[in-house]
């Protein structure tokens, strides 16, 4: 079941400025930073209280995330909602047709994730997390 | 800052309707509404692209902050500027235009 949004992605093209602005002038406190290699970003989390907001920078001009912002530029990327079972959800997602990136979950930032097609959603990307334990 | 959550997603789409319809399908959520959903907490509203043709595009975020005032502090420091304004329930708030935010139009509300 689908709980609530985990966090809002932004697209920047350079995470270190960014945090200027959401670190330094908001006051937000980044909660996780990693390379995530898969997807080809060197990423952030920053804590909204319940929820978070990520900063995603692409590493390679070529990648998915690269081109999405050569095309659109700096902005949201994608919504990511939380549930408490991804497999389940990515199996009730297939069943009814909804085109999905990922066949199955793999390690992302917010712990088990697989993202949605946007042609499944309207042209919005959305991304499913299954937290690990002990996070949401 | 001390925020409290994401309180809700602008989402600008040539058709809205089809956006909303095609989103809560696919994700077999819940609601009532012909122009947003709800997800948890967060408002998701959609709204008809200016330009025409148009890709969907996540525009705005809505975050609920503990202390308005200090932020609006910490971004006049700064010299962000902050459009204020105040909703129908008289919850303050400021937007921060995408020119200071890398791309997002970004409404701060009072909790």
């Amino acid at each position: 079941m689908i709980r609530k949004v985990h966090h809002v992605a932004v697209v920047v093209r350079s995470v270190d400025e960014a945090l200027k602005f959401y670190r330094d002038a908001l006051g937000l406190a980044v909660t996780e930073s990693a390379t995530v290699s898969e997807q080809g970003v060197k990423a952030v989390l920053l804590g909204l209280g319940e929820d978070e907001i990520e900063l995603i920078e692409p590493l390679d001009p070529q990648s998915g995330v690269g081109r999405y912002l050569d095309k659109r530029g700096e902005g949201i990327h994608h919504i990511c909602f939380e549930t408490d079972d991804i497999e389940g959800e990515m199996e009730k997602a297939q069943a009814a047709g909804v085109r999905l990136i990922d066949t199955r979950p793999r390690r992302g930032l917010a712990g088990q994730v697989c993202f949605v097609h946007p042609s499944a959603t309207g042209g919005v990307l959305v991304e499913l997390a299954q937290p690990e334990k002990g996070r949401s | 800052m001390k925020a409290k959550r994401i309180a809700a997603l602008d989402i600008e789409a040539a058709d809205p309707g089809s956006a909303r319809a095609a989103l809560l399908e696919s994700l077999g959520l819940a609601g009532n509404s012909q122009t947003s959903l709800k997800v948890g907490e967060a408002l998701i509203s959609f709204t008809r692209a200016p330009s025409q043709p148009a890709t969907t595009a996540l525009t705005g975020l809505t975050i609920e902050v503990e202390n308005l005032d200090e932020v609006k502090r910490r971004l006049a420091a700064l010299n962000v500027h902050a459009e204020e304004g105040e909703e129908l329930t008289g919850s303050r708030f400021i937007v921060v235009p995408p020119g200071a935010t890398h791309g997002v139009t970004l409404k701060l509300r009072q909790a």
